[in-house]
């Protein structure tokens, strides 16, 4: 025996079989010491560059990639890393574990862990975060996403439906062409800018720019860190609409509205946060906040809501720290606008996520198994000098 | 066995130490002011004993407990039924001459300086201080900060001066006729509170006699009239709110004896104030007997009129007593005691000595504990919530760790261990009890949630534990230098370390899981990248990557020790360092001038660390040690 933390057994047994031996290779601990080593450097600069670039921006750039760039040079993301390690971690189990009693803590400590990366690529594939916003004694189910942004042309013809065709994602770059069997026209994006705002223009309009683009131009601006405030822009150019062709300048959540005929249809053209549907409805009853007595600050947040869901109709107080979870959505107490003449509003955050369990069990399982190590372990390591 | 009658000798000395006289209380028939203690005030959005609220205020303007060996109640009300006298009274300290030299104040042996000089200064410069109060906190220098802080702090001294100046008996009415209306005497003194009850009678009686300004009937009248509006100025008073709301359940918040008199109070509320007065007259005629009868009717006022969770007077009772024993302030001596046991213990009589000494430290933690668990049943909250008590917490677990580790070593290693962590801690957290109620109230986020109460003190114990195994790094570093060839006791030591950084990762790691499912519960994320989460998730690596680069073989115990000092750096990065990034949800700590400490703590560490390694290092090229690194590894247990 030589160590007494060792969860893996030092072998010096050669075999034949190569998958073996690659499977020795792999499950080299040294791995994971370089592998956690290189994490803990990303971690640190990541959480340092968040000062100057904004959380958001930060974690796309160190955390959620696969590649992060120094310059020119390309240096393993957090992403590949974090894969490497499960990688490590799972080949270890396979080869490189001693299915003993003394060890039971250490082998249930790890597979503990690997539940908790397992989840947390779940939670990176599936969860959807957004928000939504009800003014007091209205209802709503439609929730805007933090993040992802989409192109939405809205078929207003009929003043009851609102057709919409969406455009999101990666679609949303200079030069795509974005087509759907439904819309008469089709569109190709000249510039997009993740964060831009609009300038009037100095000279008139010399092409076809159309609507709001013949008076403003577009103007891309760095990234912001706080993410919230980043406003996307375009301008894409229209064909096949007749009379309407040219190119069209579209801000985020702008509120004049581009619109245009076509085919006997009318259209309306947003940039706008994706929007989806909830399964039900919430009716804000009333929004409540408490300060402490003599201080402005926060003591709590508190929505009365009606659940509408089919037939049923429901009332539920969502606070802070208590939120509402109803099939697969969580939404919390958020934020709230408050005065400028307008109802009291409450914002509410909502979080469908289906990994959402592997942090509670992994933290069980990692929890037992390091406890059973320390059990075992620490009257040992903790005795005394002179018998040592 | 003479174990025993050291234990006992060593007991009855700290028990000495306890027994120190408490804030004199005044003898004879002098006001006996501390007897109050346990008022209540309504400060900063918490409900507490006016005890506190008078250190509070004494702490952040002379930074002392005490001033001229009288309570800082005393004080407090030595202000405001004195002002004239109280404005006068050495009180801000002010250490920078440049500070000084800005506001034109000359230099005091003492280093305190009066209310009144203050205000000169200020007044001088009011358009640069507010010029100064506009700008972001974070662009400021010391200095400026400084400045900001005395301009505030004067303003709140101003206030509190002024809070009963409406009680005070000053204003002689001379005329018979207004005398009558008040039911005094011709030529009695009465207080601003009195006249204002007939405040219009005295306007109309003003009105009455302007057409003959010559009058002596009109002179004394508009005498009056001049002082009682010169009071009027100081109505906006606003920090002394003691007493109670009018009992209806919006109605939360505590008024100031002006408020009530300018505002109108309900028939209770007005009757106190009559007691209150009634009781600063009976300090100015230094009545004793009077004094405590009138405040003990202000005090039943005040019981019999609070509603809701307000603090009851046995924990009001408790709260003052925690001031008053100050069991912080007592552990920190024990630790100190133990360590100077322990020191001698290396020269002479060393078991007994040893034993002595950690049995102070058993009664340093026991005072320690007992100042937490009083913090938890005043606070109706868990042990950690604010950045002051995580100091005070990771103390206490440093302490019980090195208590424990001497239980089973018995070498005084433990109480080394012990009494370093517990006492730095305790340092640390005087720093911040100093600026301000180390009891405030909570944003709404960390109130009262399970899931947090728990995150929080797991991963407290687990910077303790790093803390802990840390400090067994620095002692191995040093054990190694000084005395390389006791293999058997660095052997010990290590395995400590390696024990202690098991404990550690268990802690830290169910610590920042738990932080995360509150997270989960709290705003729908488990896990984003955030700086305090982050933070742990540093500690946490941090303590793999020792662990497994042992088991790797990488690092050997010189390397692995060397680790364990560093991992301090990681403890400073996620408690500390985060909160000056200024970023993300949940930095809770206050953190101006925090980041220098922070600098050369690390550089410090890292210097120790390397540079205990390069001279271990170049000692065993040149053969003095003639044991390689290698062959050292742990015997298995």
């Amino acid at each position: 025996m030589t160590t007494t933390t060792a969860d893996i057994a030092p072998s010096s047994r050669r075999t034949a079989f190569s998958v073996r031996a690659f499977g020795r290779v792999i499950s080299d601990p040294k791995i994971f010491f370089w592998a956690t080593g290189w994490l803990l450097i990303l971690l640190v600069a990541g959480t340092v560059a968040q000062a100057s670039i904004g959380l958001f921006q930060a974690q796309q750039e160190y955390f959620s990639s696969w590649l992060t760039w120094i310059g020119p040079i390309p240096l393993p993301g957090g992403e590949l890393t974090m894969g490497i390690i499960v990688v490590n971690l799972f080949a270890a189990l396979i080869w490189r574990s001693l299915w003993r009693w003394r060890r039971a803590g250490i082998l249930i400590a790890h597979v503990g862990a690997l539940l908790l990366f397992v989840g947390g690529f779940v939670t990176a594939l599936s969860a959807t975060e957004g928000s939504l916003t009800i003014p007091e004694g209205t209802a709503s189910a439609s929730v805007r996403d933090y993040h992802a942004i989409e192109l939405a042309v809205v078929d207003t013809t009929n003043p009851d439906i609102d057709d919409v065709t969406a455009f999101g994602g990666g679609l949303l770059k200079d030069g795509a062409i974005l087509t759907d069997p439904a819309l008469p026209f089709r569109m190709e994006v000249e510039t997009f800018y993740r964060n831009s705002t609009a300038a009037r223009r100095m000279a008139p309009a010399t092409g076809d720019e159309k609507a709001f683009n013949s008076n403003w131009e577009l103007k891309g601006l760095s990234l912001d860190p706080e993410h919230e405030r980043n406003r996307a822009g375009m301008v894409v150019r229209l064909t096949g609409a007749g009379a309407q062709d040219g190119s069209y300048l579209l801000l985020q959540d702008m509120n004049v509205p581009q619109v245009l005929r076509a085919n006997g249809h009318r259209y309306q053209i947003e940039l706008r946060g994706r929007q989806y549907e909830l399964p039900f409805t919430l009716q804000l009853v009333d929004f409540e906040k408490k300060v402490h007595p003599g201080t402005g600050m926060a003591k709590a947040f508190k929505s009365t809501v009606n659940l509408i869901d089919g037939d049923v109709n429901r009332r539920v107080i969502i606070q802070m720290n208590e939120p509402l979870r109803h099939k697969g959505y969580t939404l919390y107490q958020s934020s709230y606008i408050q005065g400028g003449g307008g109802p009291e509003t409450t914002v509410l955050a909502v979080v469908k996520n289906e990994g959402r369990l592997f942090p509670y069990i992994s933290s069980i399982v990692i929890s037992i198994g390091l406890l059973l190590h320390l059990l075992l372990q620490v009257p040992k390591l903790i005795g005394r000098s002179r018998n040592a | 066995m003479n174990t025993m009658k050291y234990r006992l000798a060593a007991i009855a000395l700290a028990g000495l130490a306890l027994a120190a006289p408490l804030p004199a209380s005044a003898a004879g028939a002098a006001p006996d002011v501390d007897a109050f203690a346990p008022l209540l005030v309504q400060h900063e959005g918490r409900v507490k004993p006016l005890d506190t609220f008078a250190r509070n205020y004494l702490l952040m303007t002379a930074q002392r407990k005490q001033l001229d060996g009288k309570s800082a109640l005393s004080w407090l009300m030595d202000l405001t039924i004195h002002p004239v006298d109280g404005a006068m009274r050495p009180l801000f300290k002010i250490r920078t001459q440049e500070v000084l030299d800005t506001l034109g104040l000359t230099k005091e042996e003492s280093g305190h300086y009066s209310l009144a000089a203050l205000v000169t200064g200020i007044r001088g410069r009011l358009e640069m201080l507010n010029a100064l109060y506009r700008t972001d906190p974070k662009e400021r220098t010391a200095i400026e900060a400084r400045l900001v802080d005395l301009y505030l702090s004067a303003q709140q001294i101003l206030d509190l001066q002024q809070s009963f100046t409406c009680l005070h008996r000053v204003l002689e009415v001379s005329d018979p006729d207004l005398a009558a209306a008040l039911g005094v005497a011709p030529g009695t003194r009465v207080s601003y509170r009195k006249l204002n009850t007939e405040r219009q009678r005295f306007a109309r009686m003003l009105e009455i006699t302007k057409d003959n300004p010559d009058s002596p009937r009109y002179k004394a009248l508009i005498g009056l009239a001049q002082q009682f509006y010169a009071l009027d100025q100081d109505k906006q008073a606003s920090l002394m709110t003691i007493v109670p709301p009018r009992g209806d359940a919006s109605d939360t918040k505590w008024r100031t004896p002006w408020e009530i008199v300018t505002e109108g109070g309900t028939d209770w509320q007005n009757a106190m104030l009559v007691d209150l007065e009634d009781a600063i007259a009976a300090y100015e005629a230094q009545d004793g007997a009077g004094f405590a009868t009138h405040m003990a009717a202000f005090q039943t006022g005040v019981r019999a009129h609070v509603t809701g969770a307000v603090m009851s007077e046995s924990v009001a009772s408790l709260e003052v007593t925690y001031n008053r024993v100050d069991f912080f302030k007592w552990s920190i001596i024990l630790y100190i005691l133990a360590f100077v046991l322990l020191a001698f213990s290396w020269l002479v009589w060393q078991k007994k000595l040893r034993i002595g000494a950690g049995t102070v430290l058993a009664i340093g933690v026991a005072a320690h504990l007992a100042g937490v668990v009083m913090r938890v049943i005043i606070m109706e909250r868990p042990p950690v919530s604010n950045l002051y008590e995580s100091v005070v917490f990771v103390g206490l677990i440093g302490a019980m760790a090195g208590l424990a580790i001497e239980w089973r070593r018995r070498d005084g290693i433990g109480i080394l261990i012990g009494v370093i962590s517990g006492a730095t801690m305790q340092f640390m957290g005087f720093s911040y009890a100093s600026e301000g109620d180390t009891m405030g109230m909570l944003v709404a986020v960390l109130d009262s949630n399970f899931w947090l109460a728990t995150h929080v003190l797991t991963i407290t114990i687990g910077y303790g534990a790093v803390v802990v195994a840390s400090v067994i790094g620095h002692i191995y570093l040093v054990q190694r230098v000084v005395r390389p060839d006791d293999k058997a006791k660095l052997r010990a030591t290590l395995k400590n370390g390696l024990g202690v950084s098991l404990v550690a990762l268990f802690f830290a790691v169910l610590g920042t899981i738990l932080g995360g499912i509150w997270a989960d519960q709290s705003w729908g994320r488990f896990w984003g990248w955030d700086p305090k989460e982050n933070g742990a998730l540093l500690i946490c690596l941090w303590l793999l990557i020792l662990l497994h680069g042992r088991i790797g073989g990488i690092l050997k115990d010189l390397g692995f020790a060397v680790g364990l000092v560093l991992a301090n750096l990681t403890v400073a990065a996620a408690w500390f360092g985060v909160n000056l990034l200024s970023v993300g949800l949940h930095s809770y700590g206050f953190t101006s001038g925090v980041a220098m400490g922070l600098l050369i703590f690390c550089i410090a560490e890292v210097a120790f660390g390397v540079g205990a390694y390069v001279v271990i290092k170049a000692r065993e090229r040149d053969g003095v040690d003639g044991s390689g690194d290698g062959s050292d590894k742990l015997a298995g247990a």
